[in-house]
């Protein structure tokens, strides 16, 4: 109809890369315009299903009762795995690795500005970048320190996030048992991951916490990850697995936050 | 005026789909608008500049790792060629069935372009691919593309008069 010429679809091309690369990848202020307005679609679209959830599950519990002990929950297994750390830190007579592990990073937070339609990985987008100190590896956390994932790409203004339950992902982990175990928190997709290369002799019990276990260059330890579903051992196998159940519901997440190195530490 | 109209009318797509639907339940967080609305306003409209917003859908896709399989920017190439070649031997942009038509066999393509991606990825990383997944997601997105080609086809011209009527169009379009 229109666009006969050459000239036109040479010039509309081109008009459109030019769009694309000032809305992307340009570190000027108005950046945050299209952001803003992104994280406002992504908060939309969230509210909606926050909505379609209550409201389908308004048969056996209110929403107000369900976020309620959603927060109750969550604060059992803050309370806890800060109870555990405890406990640990005592025992090694104030060995505090960890804790300045845990102050050699300083929290940025950052919107959910856009998602991976996709059930096979669960990538999405925030709007901080390499002008932050946003670098590829960065981890990524929400609320009162649940793991998230980590970045795997980064633009001036943008990075994009691989959350843990991705089938690409590996997460250095530990169980918060008796003996500490250690293993690979490996993505299954969706909504579950799979604790893999525990020897056989480790006491696993459903109901353990797992955390990050800080083996990992940018990744702090005792991030909360999960709670252990199900423990499956085979009698062939040299190692058992757990399947965990990650406390952070990554099509919800609307903000995040973003750990980055303390240069001034 | 027509070129401005129509980047913002993409990245309007754009952000609706990335940002808006993916969040939304009941699986219709997978629901391909920019690919269905291009592809309709492609043949129903003749808005030839439609499939370049395929394109350009594609390589945020790839850029910014958002894809479902690596590479996206081949499989909807082979999409975009499929739906021109369509669109133009095969099937009438007068009825429902013949832009269905055409979207879905262009969309079956890039099902068989990413399939074959995903066979290499899953030749080298087995435990990086569920196949299962992958059908799953793809049988979902043929089932929304329809139903939302069945809401657009009655509504889209009722939303572009409204536009023109509120000036945010050209008369042209």
């Amino acid at each position: 109809m229109f666009y006969s010429s050459r000239k036109t679809k040479f010039f509309l091309l081109l008009a459109l890369m030019s769009l694309f690369l000032i809305v992307f990848f340009l570190p000027f202020h108005f950046t945050n315009v299209p952001f803003l307005i992104q994280s406002v679609l992504v908060r939309s679209g969230s509210w909606v299903t926050l909505q379609v959830q209550h409201w389908v599950g308004a048969a056996t519990i209110s929403p107000e009762e369900l976020e309620e002990l959603k927060a109750e929950r969550d604060t059992y297994a803050v309370d806890y795995q800060e109870l555990l750390q405890l406990r640990e830190e005592k025992r090694q007579l104030e060995s505090l690795l960890s804790f300045v592990d845990r102050q050699q990073h300083s929290y940025l937070s950052a919107r959910v500005i856009s998602r991976s339609a996709s059930n096979l990985s669960s990538e999405f987008l925030i709007d901080l970048g390499e002008s932050d100190g946003v670098e590829i590896g960065t981890s990524v956390v929400a609320g009162d320190g649940y793991f998230v994932g980590k970045v795997i790409s980064t633009t001036t203004t943008t990075a994009t996030v691989s959350p843990l339950t991705n089938r690409t992902s590996a997460t250095a982990a530990t169980l918060l048992n008796e003996t500490r175990t250690i293993g690979i928190a490996q993505g299954e997709g969706g909504n579950i991951l799979l604790l893999k290369y525990i020897p056989q002799d480790e006491q696993i019990e459903v109901h353990d916490l797992l955390v990050t276990s800080g083996l990992e260059q940018q990744v702090p330890g005792n991030l909360l990850i999960g709670i252990v579903t199900t423990v499956t051992t085979d009698s062939i196998s040299p190692f058992q697995e757990a399947i965990i159940e990650p406390f952070i519901k990554i099509r919800e997440l609307t903000a995040v936050a973003v750990l980055v190195k303390n240069t001034s530490l | 005026m027509i070129v401005v109209q129509s980047i913002f009318g993409w990245i309007i797509l754009l952000w609706l789909e990335t940002s808006f639907f993916v969040s939304l339940p009941w699986g219709l967080w997978a629901t391909p608008l920019v690919f269905t609305v291009s592809l309709y306003f492609y043949q129903q409209h003749n808005w030839r500049f439609t499939l370049g917003w395929v394109f350009a859908y594609a390589i945020f896709l790839d850029f910014f790792h958002l894809g479902i399989v690596p590479l996206e920017t081949i499989s909807y190439s082979v999409g975009i060629f499929v739906a021109w070649f369509t669109a133009r031997r095969w099937f009438s942009h007068r009825s429902f069935y013949g832009v269905l038509a055409t979207m879905l066999s262009a969309y079956l393509s890039i099902i068989a372009s990413q399939t074959i991606i995903l066979f290499i990825q899953w030749f080298f990383h087995p435990e990086w691919v569920s196949w299962m997944a992958f059908y799953s997601f793809s049988g979902l997105r043929l089932i929304l593309m329809s139903g939302l080609m069945l809401f657009l086809f009655p509504v889209i011209q009722r939303v572009q008069k409204l536009l023109q009527a509120s000036f945010l169009l050209s008369r042209s379009w």
